[in-house]
């Protein structure tokens, strides 16, 4: 059987060609095939090409091939792909973190969203101080000096 | 330029933080603080029956036993176990993460009493200390906040170690010992064998939509938490 190739294109124009099986981990691409003729161009209006670049690695990464014997089988063990997941993330800084969040999200791909979300909770909140959380996850600071120091201070037993 | 997460993904990654984590992120934002403080989060206590905390007006280190909703979603009651005698109980708020101590026990308890809530009144059975050590049943109003009177039921059943832990179905209260099942109706201040409990060797039990889920003491599979539908 031939490999049907599907054609993505970022936001910033950059073509990608990749397998069916590939760009089918998204959900959402099935429903563009469908809406559109199937031999044309995928635009993806809110993905730019340096982090869909992101997402075709992973996804060609945890692509299920068929083998031989017609049944389904991952390309990898789940050992190597876990420790795979856990390298191509920390190669990564927040800004593209957080857009691959946001594709994994838009193209709904679950297993990069869950990947995404698990690796900000982990490393992005998990043990960290308030003020380093609201700097990765830049988030505004919206208590008022007093406000702030009352929530801590009903918090404080937790910083014992 | 720094990117910010969408509401919808913020909830994803809270949703995966160790609750540990919540008292930071309540600082970090009115708008973090109301998402960890929300009753969905506050539900996740699935039947524990200890947990040890620091006292914020004494700096002790208190174990509380018995720990079940007390009647609110973000309200949990325990009970202080002090070298095996208890006399205080409190409620903790789960927002706050605040105790709020009960008017003492009117009866010094020991071994390791049970507790729950059936229709605002919490019932605590344990070992009394007036009754030869015997157990018996001691019953606090939430709504009047008071002990009720007479101080103690006593049981007219033979009930043993109550480690297993007890667990509220249909308006009624059931708890073992090592050898048999018993259900309390609290109405008729009655207690009975249970036949059909009799059969499991449940304990660490609790009740989701009329289902009691338990762990076998029996079976350490992995089938070792089981169903029993009433």
């Amino acid at each position: 059987m031939s490999k049907k190739n599907i054609v993505l294109k970022s936001s910033n124009g950059i073509i990608f060609e990749v397998e069916e099986a590939v760009a089918l981990q998204s959900e959402t691409i099935p429903y563009m095939i469908e809406d559109d003729c199937a031999n044309d161009t995928i635009p993806l209006a809110n993905v730019t090409g340096d982090i869909l670049a992101l997402v075709i690695e992973y996804c060609k990464k945890h692509v299920v091939v068929a083998d031989g014997d017609g049944g389904g089988s991952s390309s990898s063990s789940q050992e190597d792909l876990k420790n795979w997941d856990a390298q191509f993330m920390n190669d990564l800084d927040q800004s593209k973190i957080f857009n691959l969040l946001l594709a994994a999200d838009f193209l709904n791909i679950k297993t990069l969203f869950d990947l995404t979300c698990q690796f900000v909770a982990d490393t992005m909140i998990k043990g960290k101080s308030v003020e380093e959380v609201r700097r990765t996850l830049n988030i505004e600071k919206d208590y008022t000096s007093e406000e702030e120091a009352k929530a801590r201070q009903e918090n404080e037993w937790a910083f014992k | 330029m720094m990117t910010s997460l969408p509401e919808d993904a913020i909830l994803d990654i809270i949703a995966r933080v160790s609750r540990f984590d919540y008292p930071i992120l309540s600082i970090v934002s009115k708008h973090f603080r109301s998402l960890v403080a929300s009753p969905r989060g506050d539900l996740c206590w699935a039947a524990p029956n200890s947990v040890s905390m620091m006292s914020a007006t004494t700096a002790t280190r208190v174990v509380a036993i018995s720990i079940f909703s007390a009647g609110k979603p973000t309200e949990i009651a325990a009970w202080t176990n002090n070298v095996n005698r208890t006399t205080s109980a409190l409620t903790i708020d789960c927002r706050s993460h605040t105790a709020q101590p009960l008017p003492s026990l009117p009866v010094l308890m020991s071994g390791l009493p049970i507790a729950d809530i059936i229709d605002g009144r919490i019932y605590v059975i344990g070992d009394c200390h007036y009754y030869q050590r015997k157990k018996a049943v001691v019953v606090f109003n939430t709504e009047t906040q008071t002990w009720e009177k007479p101080a103690m039921k006593r049981l007219d059943i033979e009930l043993g170690n109550t480690y297993y832990g007890c667990v509220v179905m249909a308006g009624k209260l059931y708890t073992r010992d090592s050898d048999n099942s018993f259900a309390y109706d609290p109405k008729e201040n009655k207690w009975e064998t249970d036949e059909i409990l009799n059969l499991q060797k449940w304990y660490n039990a609790c009740v989701i939509d009329d289902v009691l889920y338990y762990y076998d003491c029996i079976e350490f599979s992995r089938k070792n938490i089981d169903t029993l539908t009433l």
